[in-house]
């Protein structure tokens, strides 16, 4: 029970602290809102305040508990002595049925919060990177995973709360904002003249199942939405009352939004857009963007300055950087917008209502008669808020991706629905009740993400959170062996992902970075691409400074070189330190193919392009009469020899290759696992599903590795 | 509308009241017939996440939710499972009655339309039947029955429920339900005042009852039908369509409309979806379309030998009334095993078309003793045989002893 009362404090800590800001912020701006308005906006604002001072402490390795503790106390102790209190708000009957079944869902999702952490995302990467900085006290510069890049707005809130009260305390700040959400939902209502709407919206959404258990878990989803559609109430609010201020709070929470998810960004371009269209005032736009900029700025600052790339781990084709491939991106993106088992287009409706297996998790069948909300122009408005904010979910299938765009779309449903008697209560009932757990149980896919019971003994630490973990997170069964056989500071690869937020080592996962992708790609060599073929360029002898290979051709596949050798009458040329290599794409990566390892490659990561090349300036005069590329059957690819004469211009000297295949010398196992060693990586966590896990098994000793461990369809390797 | 007390009223009241009874009588007493076993076996006595999960086209929706409620209550019997077509009938009755009162007064014609809406084989096949056509007559004729009585919003709301719970009663009323509102809505009103007052509660009642249980269906399966939709007779009803949609009274224009629309979706949804032309049960608003279309025509063209002619055909309607006729072989059979069998675990081989019916009466029995094997009355080793009328013949001299044979069922071992 102690357990719980440090969940509650740290999530309750973490909260209240928010509130303050907030509520100080409000002060400082003299924002005029009415009595709910103050206590919501009170608690969204202060969370991107607290969100902006939490990073700056990670910044300068300062995110300890005793600056959360005592900054905390100090920002409520000055709220205290300036500030009134919230002001109070009265239930009207017709409010009652609705509080009712709001209160009766959030019971359910507080207790799913409460109960240990066992979302993926949540488990993984999320609380990943909160416990991560939490142990280093500050970002940690030298771990490498795309999910590190991301911007961690809601992470900061976590990370107050985690240090209190555990993994736990994080999801009950997210289900804060979740919680805010329907009351920001029937605020509006009220205040912009449709209650029974607002009302009905609040139900659609709240009950939503996947709105639940999203909210309910370590993720970031519902604090987005409900930063989002803040900003829209807060947009309506000041066409009503222009008052000047509100725009530096629209600002600041778009802003926060992009802190807290980079879908986010949107929030911006439309509070931009809105600010413009009603008052065709750039000064105005500016003062929207600017705000927004002091909490979108440290974000971009830190991955520019860490990686690079302003907005990692995206866009790196804009901005190449040695830490994430931007054909990886690529493929990463294509494999979330892309619907597996998904034969028609009108599934995907049904899916999103009904179904949720493969779109992972459902909205609820009442938004099945979302074509209604068409009906009111002030519906069509709203429709097309839902529309913008929906546009990531073009980009991600996840229904998770609409979160954001549902509280308009209900709230066009509403007021579409609301002028036929009776309708609005039925419908909000019945969503209501399709939509509790033991409900939508019955109906909903086998697979479809979503709270399917209510873990009242795990919430309460009466179920061991150990035994808990262990039955919904299958591999916290690691947690136990790899943190017993790994020393610290040692790396463990995989190629899934793995719930990192209980397991204290350091994992490199396969598609997460580039040195995950190395590591995969080797792994995979003396399976699936030996460099079996020799692409031999003979010329006449000639001098040159330099020398390169370069792609003609354009195709999806990558072009990749094992090994580039240049002779000179049949005599290989010894490389020397004084090479300089380069290669376009990735020329950090050149190198592997100067490694005399046949296990690793050179390779674009991307569709190659003419113009793709490899390049050995040997930093002086060279004589030599053929090149040889080792590498794996490519057939779309069609190389040239190119050499940099003494004029400074590169003339292209043939592309005409001697092909041949030969085997590569043995032990390729070995070097690949020597790539790893060289990497910091000496252990292995290979699911049996994994494209090696069968040659593993069966040539361990060729591989230098030793089973430790076997569990749940995963085998753990030491390299020996 | 005019008196109260006529003797076409008495008539019509005390017409009523029998009917009512004799289809509660046929309810409580006539074995399940093959499509009701099939009902109960895939929809009403499956539990609800079978039935959410796997679409079933013999699962009428409104119907199974009705009857898994009277069967928390009531033991399982057919009496049990076919409770909420009873209410189905009475509401159908009491509908054609105010429908009748309204469009033809209290006289000859009023009567006339009593008798051949209530009368009608099609209809006395639906109403006590452990199907939801009956129900979804009904409540298709109380929508009917809304929107001729008045415009006002309340009356539409209730007339869209109506044609909503239809459709969720029967699927394949989801035709004239469509055409009923396209009807309503020709003229006069805003497309907002249409949607507001009847689509909108049509579709969201449509949608509350029938999300749930139709979230897994890959293709909606219409009832069986096939076929073409207008042949042999059925080609006079173009004639009459015509005729009433000039007759000047409003319900012929309104039946002539319904008629076309209907027509009109039902080969588009052929084209387009694939669907089956609904026939039997499935078709059973031809009947009152149809009716009500030569009812118009008859008043006015105002002869009074037409009108006793709507008398006769009633009157060979009640002719065919089948109260009396219906075989209780399936039941009587499923006793005569029970009683051969005991509760000994038997291996019974049965033809296609018994073998629902038959898995009704293990469930009815609580026989879980018997394991019937479907489509298997020939061959393979099995302790009893049960022929359907297709095969009954393979049970003479073959040399098993009968222990049942009737209704063009045989029992054999």
């Amino acid at each position: 029970m102690q357990q719980v009362l440090h969940v509650l404090f740290g999530a309750g800590f973490t909260v209240a602290v928010a509130c303050a800001m907030g509520a100080l912020l409000l002060h400082v701006l003299s924002v005029k809102l009415q009595k709910w308005e103050t206590a919501l906006f009170a608690f969204v604002s202060g969370s991107a305040c607290l969100s902006l001072a939490v990073f700056l402490l990670c910044a300068v390795g300062q995110a300890k508990k005793g600056w959360f503790l005592w900054g905390g106390v100090a920002v409520m102790v000055v709220w205290g002595i300036v500030n009134r209190p919230f002001p109070r708000g009265r239930l009207s009957v017709p409010n009652v049925p609705t509080a009712a079944i709001l209160l009766t869902f959030f019971g359910v999702y507080f207790l799913t919060a409460l109960a240990p952490e066992r979302s993926p995302d949540g488990s993984g990467y999320h609380l990943g990177n909160v416990v991560r900085i939490w142990q280093h006290h500050g970002f940690v510069w030298d771990y490498h995973s795309m999910y590190a890049y991301l911007s961690q707005g809601l992470e900061m809130l976590f990370l107050v709360a985690f240090s209190f009260g555990g993994h736990s305390a994080a999801a009950i700040v997210h289900l804060a904002f979740q919680t805010a959400l329907p009351l920001l939902i029937v605020s509006y209502g009220r205040r912009f003249g449709f209650p029974r709407a607002g009302l009905f919206a609040a139900v659609l959404v709240y009950a939503a199942p996947v709105v639940g258990l999203d909210g309910a878990s370590a993720y970031n989803d519902l604090a987005v939405a409900t930063q989002t559609y803040a900003v829209f109430y807060l947009l309506q609010v000041w066409d009503e009352t222009r008052e000047h201020n509100l725009l530096i709070l629209i600002g600041l929470l778009a802003g926060f939004s992009y802190a807290l998810k980079y879908t986010g960004f949107l929030a911006l371009p439309f509070a931009a857009g809105f600010v413009w269209w009603r008052s065709r005032q750039w000064r105005q736009v500016s003062v929207v963007a600017l705000a927004a900029a002091i909490l979108i700025a440290p974000w971009v600052l830190r991955n520019w300055i860490w990686l690079g790339n302003p907005v990692a781990p995206f866009f790196n084709a804009w901005f190449p950087n040695p830490y994430y491939h931007a054909g990886e991106e690529a493929v990463y993106l294509q494999t979330l917008r892309h619907y597996s088992d998904i034969k028609h287009y009108w599934q995907i409706p049904l899916q999103l209502t009904l179904q949720g297996g493969v779109v992972g998790g459902l909205i609820g069948p009442a938004f099945l008669l979302a074509p209604f909300a068409l009906l009111d122009r002030q519906g069509r408005r709203l429709l097309l808020g839902a529309a913008i904010f929906a546009i990531p979910a073009f980009l991600n299938t996840g229904a998770r991706f609409l979160i954001p765009s549902l509280p308009f779309v209900a709230l066009a449903m509403g007021i579409g629905l609301g002028s036929s008697r009776g309708v609005l209560p039925a419908v909000a009932l019945f969503q209501a009740i399709a939509c509790w757990p033991a409900v939508v149980n019955l109906y909903c896919d086998k697979w479809a993400w979503r709270i399917s019971t209510v873990p009242i003994r795990a919430a309460l630490r009466r179920e061991p959170e150990a035994e808990y973990i262990q039955a919904m997170v299958g591999d916290y069964a690691w947690k136990g062996p790899v943190e017993q056989m790994v020393a610290a500071g040692e790396k463990v690869f995989s190629f899934a992902g793995r719930p990192e937020a209980y397991i204290n080592r350091h994992i490199v996962v396969g598609y997460e970075s580039t040195l995950g992708n190395l590591v995969q790609d080797t792994l995979w060599a003396p399976m699936a691409h030996k460099p079996a073929r020799r692409q031999r360029f003979r010329f006449l002898p000639l001098s040159g400074r330099a020398v390169r290979v370069v792609e003609t051709a354009a195709a999806d596949a990558s072009w990749t070189v094992a090994e580039m050798r240049v002779f000179s009458q049949g005599r290989e040329l010894s490389r020397s330190h004084e090479w300089r290599l380069s290669a376009r794409p990735n020329g950090w990566d050149v190198g592997l193919a100067f490694d005399n390892n046949y296990a690793t490659r050179w390779s674009t990561w991307q569709p190659m392009r003419p113009r793709d090349f490899v390049e050995i300036d040997f930093g002086r005069e060279e004589t030599f009469d053929e090149v040889l590329l080792e590498c794996a059957h490519v057939f779309e690819s069609h190389v040239q020899v190119e050499v940099l004469t003494a004029d400074g211009r590169w003339v292209p000297i043939t592309d005409t290759s001697e092909e041949s295949d030969a085997d590569p010398p043995p032990g390729i196992r070995l070097a690949a696992v020597q790539v790893l060693r060289a990497h910091g990586i000496r252990y292995l966590l290979i699911n049996t599903g994994d494209f090696v896990a069968e040659d593993m098994q069966k040539y361990a000793k060729f591989w230098g590795i030793t089973l430790l461990a076997e569990a749940n369809g995963t085998r753990f390797y030491r390299i020996d | 509308m005019e008196r109260d007390s006529t003797a076409s009223i008495k008539v019509a009241l005390a017409l009523l009241l029998a009917m009512f009874a004799a289809v509660a009588y046929r309810a409580a007493t006539a074995p399940m017939t093959t499509d009701e076993a099939l009902a109960f076996n895939r929809a009403i006595g499956v539990p609800a996440a079978e039935m959410f999960q796997h679409y079933d086209p013999s699962n009428d929706v409104l119907y199974t939710y009705l009857a898994k409620g009277v069967l928390a209550v009531f033991r399982l019997a057919e009496w049990s499972v076919r409770l909420p077509a009873l209410a189905g009938a009475a509401l159908y009755l009491w509908a054609v009655f105010r429908l009748a009162r309204r469009l033809f007064g209290a006289d000859l014609l009023f009567l006339a339309a009593v008798t051949l809406l209530t009368l009608h084989p099609l209809v006395v096949d639906c109403l006590g039947r452990a199907r939801g056509s009956g129900l979804a007559l009904a409540l298709w004729m109380w929508a009917l029955v809304f929107l001729l009585e008045s415009d006002r919003p309340q009356k539409l709301n209730l007339a869209g429920v109506a044609l909503g719970l239809s459709v969720a009663a029967h699927l394949s009323f989801i035709f004239p339900a469509l055409a009923l509102v396209m009807v309503w809505g020709w003229g006069g009103r805003s497309v907002g005042q249409r949607v507001r007052d009847l689509v909108i509660p049509t579709v969201v009642t449509a949608v509350i009852v029938m999300a749930l249980p139709l979230s897994h269906a890959d293709v909606v399966g219409f009832p069986s039908g096939s076929g073409a939709l207008l042949r042999g007779w059925s080609l006079a009803a173009i004639p009459l369509m015509i005729a009433a949609a000039w007759s000047g009274r409003r319900i012929g224009a309104w039946t002539a409309g319904l008629a076309a629309i209907t027509f009109v979706l039902l080969v588009m949804s052929r084209r387009l979806l694939g669907t089956t032309y609904p026939s039997g049960a499935s078709g059973a608003y031809w009947v009152p379309l149809l009716t009500l279309a030569a009812l118009a025509v008859i008043q006015k063209l105002n002869l009074q030998p037409l009108r006793i002619g709507l008398l006769l055909v009633a009157g060979w309607y009640a002719f065919q009334f089948p109260v009396l006729s219906q075989s209780a072989a399936p039941r009587d059979l499923a006793k005569a095993m029970r009683k051969d069998a005991g509760r000994r675990p038997v291996r019974i081989g049965v033809s296609a078309s018994v073998a629902p019916v038959l898995e009704f009466y293990r469930t009815r029995y609580g026989q879980w003793n018997w394991s019937i094997a479907e489509g298997k009355s020939t061959g393979g080793s099995f302790d009893y045989f049960v022929y359907g009328p297709e095969d009954g013949a393979l049970a003479e001299g073959s040399g098993m002893r009968i222990l049942y044979k009737g209704g063009g069922l045989v029992l054999a071992r």
